[in-house]
């Protein structure tokens, strides 16, 4: 059994090519279908996101990997050429320290991100709910999300801020404790701006408040966050009633003066204040951060806890690389001790094949035998059978489990005659052909 | 002597081991569980419980007539306060700070004179206001240390914010919000408890000495102290005033009740003087 992964990430491929290889979740189960249809391919499952698209496949021999490639180019219509030199593959235990890497978020765009784990999970659902997984892929991925699991509760890869927005929301919660039931005020209309209050809303701030120098466009925000629409005129009782403000205007000149603060702090007597301007340049004044009761962050200082806490996410990786090279090496062991499962059933079908021969030869010859004669002589040539195999069964995966386990097992296969990768004709001729040698 | 030099030993220990496991969680991550911290506190409090019951019984009084007990008591009630709030704002940001001064009182009233038994010293200053007079007075003591600790918190976050230090210390500090409106219960329920020791006191005072209020030093300095937080709350419920003044103010107050706690009894020599000498 042969176990790979081929794909790219965004680190191998660029965003044009990635988007050619995305699999909608809607068309995830077309493609394993399409997929599956393969005769090489055992069991498969499609991981896809917006920054990877990987195959896992199981064939019976590593020659099978063309067959995915092949797969690959005739999907998404695309030439070899074209994703050849973007592609990645990993075999065995390798294809299995890669998934662990990928699910503990440590090969992920930003470090120690925590959808990826979702989507590893979803993949894996969606693959074995279609039945496209198999004894080899269902160990494999529950084991990929228990890592993924150890290692965000064992290190600190998953914590920290992973945006600018869920800075703000992490700083406003060392303010205001809970947010529900906060007011939140946007001054000006930006993504950036609109994805902050959307987090916000998220963690719990009950009204929106938005101004801006046009009133139009104010409304159109308001109305996306069933909040209140304001003229510009009045910023400065807006701010003795919100706990928190949004900057995010492309005005030249700081919107919010000082002056307007120290006034707006007077209705608020003493009430604390929290300002997140993410506008460039700044809308607030810098003399603002200076009253007492008001905290005012700008788009560097946001953007330096992102930096820092993915510093330390990143100081994390060779404690998960630790936890995914122990994953790797049980899955290994785990692994290997499969590929002797087909070469320690060949054998014992081997020599029960050879007993039931003998046993019919001598059923014809011996007539005068009684039944129980005939199950005694089969019950001692089941013994001798087991006493023989019994050693180099418990060498056989020993052998599967040391170095230079393809060797060994292909020379006990050689030796007994078995060829556990190509089943069919061939080995039924030898069968025949030694009961015939024996028969003589 | 020997049963209560053990029970206050254990006591101590477990106070010690609580402050490690509530600093530990404050300065690592992850820490150990909470479970740990709170379980062993509370065992702490049970020892500590089982002091004052042992001193009570043998005295036949409730157990805060000297210096002694009364900084064991207080240390209870503390620590007692702390746990339930713990519980009602699942915040144990203050545990550090609760089990060290816990600590830090029963190593006093280890390491201090026993001092003068003021129910012992004349049966005749016996009152039933004795009781409430000192019990109401000490648990007030408690509630403004707490308070103390909240604005504590306060301006530490506060400060980090500003500065905008992000650490650990800044996320596991609990969120201003929160801890100024714990400050601001406590000196709530610190100022009734001392508006009743006060007045209690004046009631007993009438009766010991002849006159309500003599302006010894721990009058002046108890009657400094409530009017400090009565400002507080002044300014706190008709103006709706907090944030960082309000917190500061706090501060103030339980820098008196410190002057009217420790200085006022050892080195003022009045009417109120626990050390005899």
């Amino acid at each position: 059994m042969h176990l790979v992964v081929i794909g790219l990430n965004h680190e191998t491929a660029p965003i044009g090519l990635r988007e050619k290889l995305r699999v909608p979740e809607a068309g995830l189960t077309a493609a394993l279908d399409d997929l599956q249809a393969r005769e090489e391919i055992r069991e498969c499952l499609i991981l896809s996101t917006c920054n990877r698209t990987e195959i896992y496949a199981c064939t019976p021999t590593r020659a099978d990997d063309a067959t995915v490639r092949r797969w690959i180019e005739a999907y998404f219509g695309v030439t070899a050429e074209e994703v050849g030199s973007h592609l990645y593959s990993h075999a065995g235990h390798k294809a299995a320290g890669h998934l662990f890497r990928v699910a503990a978020g440590i090969d992920s765009l930003v470090t120690g991100e925590a959808q990826i784990l979702g989507q590893v999970r979803y993949a894996y659902g969606a693959a074995s709910g279609g039945g496209f997984t198999g004894p080899v892929l269902n160990p494999l991925f529950q084991q990929a999300i228990a890592v993924g699991k150890r290692a965000r509760t064992e290190t600190e890869i998953g914590r920290g801020a992973f945006s600018v927005s869920s800075v703000a929301v992490q700083l406003a919660k060392s303010i205001f404790g809970e947010l529900a039931g906060r007011t939140v005020l946007i001054v000006g209309a930006s993504k950036m701006g609109e994805l902050t209050i959307t987090n916000l809303v998220g963690a719990g701030c009950a009204s929106v408040l938005v101004t801006n120098r046009t009133l139009e466009r104010a409304q159109d925000l308001a109305a996306r966050f069933g909040g209140t629409a304001l003229p510009i005129e009045e910023l400065v009782p807006a701010l003795g009633r919100t706990d928190i403000v949004i900057t995010a205007t492309g005005a030249r000149e700081p919107i919010i003066t000082r002056a307007m603060a120290a006034a707006a702090m007077r209705a608020r007597r003493g009430r604390p204040l929290f300002l997140v301007d993410i506008a460039v340049p700044r809308d607030v004044a810098a003399e603002v951060s200076t009253l007492d009761n008001v905290f005012v962050y700008n788009i560097d200082d946001l953007q330096a806890v992102v930096q820092s806490d993915l510093d330390n996410r990143r100081g994390e990786i060779v404690s998960v690389e630790t936890i995914i090279a122990e994953e790797t090496a049980a899955f290994t062991h785990w692994f290997r001790s499969l590929e002797a499962v087909p070469v320690i059933s060949a054998l014992r079908e081997r020599f029960d094949g050879i007993r039931e021969a003998e046993m019919a030869k001598l059923q014809a010859r011996l007539r005068h035998l009684s039944p129980e004669d005939l199950n005694a002589i089969n019950a001692a040539a089941r013994s001798i059978i087991n006493k023989i195999c019994h050693q180099p069964m418990i060498c056989i995966k020993d052998y599967s489990n040391s170095e230079e386990a393809d060797i060994k097992l292909e020379t006990v296969c050689e030796l007994f005659g078995l060829c556990p990768e190509d089943e069919g004709p061939e080995r039924d001729e030898a069968s025949v052909e030694i009961g015939r040698t024996h028969g003589h | 002597m020997g049963i209560d030099a053990v029970l206050l030993g254990i006591t101590l220990a477990l106070y010690g081991i609580a402050a490690i496991v509530y600093l530990w969680r404050m300065l690592r991550e992850p820490g150990p569980p909470l479970m740990v911290a709170t379980g062993t506190a509370g065992l702490g409090l049970v020892f500590h419980a089982a002091v004052l019951v042992a001193g009570g019984v043998r005295g036949h009084h409730l157990p805060f007539f000297n210096l002694f007990e009364s900084l064991l008591f207080t240390a209870w009630v503390l620590v007692a306060m702390y746990l339930f709030i713990e519980r009602r704002y699942g915040m144990s940001a203050l545990g550090a700070f609760v089990s060290l001064a816990a600590l830090g009182m029963l190593a006093l009233s280890v390491a201090l004179p026993k001092g003068i038994d003021i129910a012992l010293l004349n049966p005749a200053l016996r009152s039933p206001w004795s009781t409430v007079h000192i019990g109401s007075s000490l648990v007030s003591y408690a509630c403004f240390a707490l308070a103390f600790g909240a604005s504590l918190a306060y301006l530490w976050q506060e400060r980090l914010l500003k500065a905008k230090r992000f650490g650990l210390l800044q996320r596991h500090l609990p969120p201003l919000h929160t801890v100024d409106r714990l400050a601001y219960e406590m000196v709530m329920l610190g100022f009734f408890t001392l508006t009743v020791g006060i007045v209690t006191g004046a009631l007993w005072a009438e009766t010991a000495w002849g006159n309500y209020w003599s302006w010894d030093p721990k009058e002046t300095w108890a009657l400094v102290t409530w009017l400090v937080f009565a400002g507080y709350l002044h300014v706190r419920i008709i103006s709706g005033w907090q944030g960082k003044w309000a917190n500061r103010l706090v501060m103030t107050g339980f820098a008196c009740v410190l002057i009217t706690y420790f200085w006022v009894s050892f080195f003022i020599s009045g009417m109120h003087t626990y050390v005899g000498r």
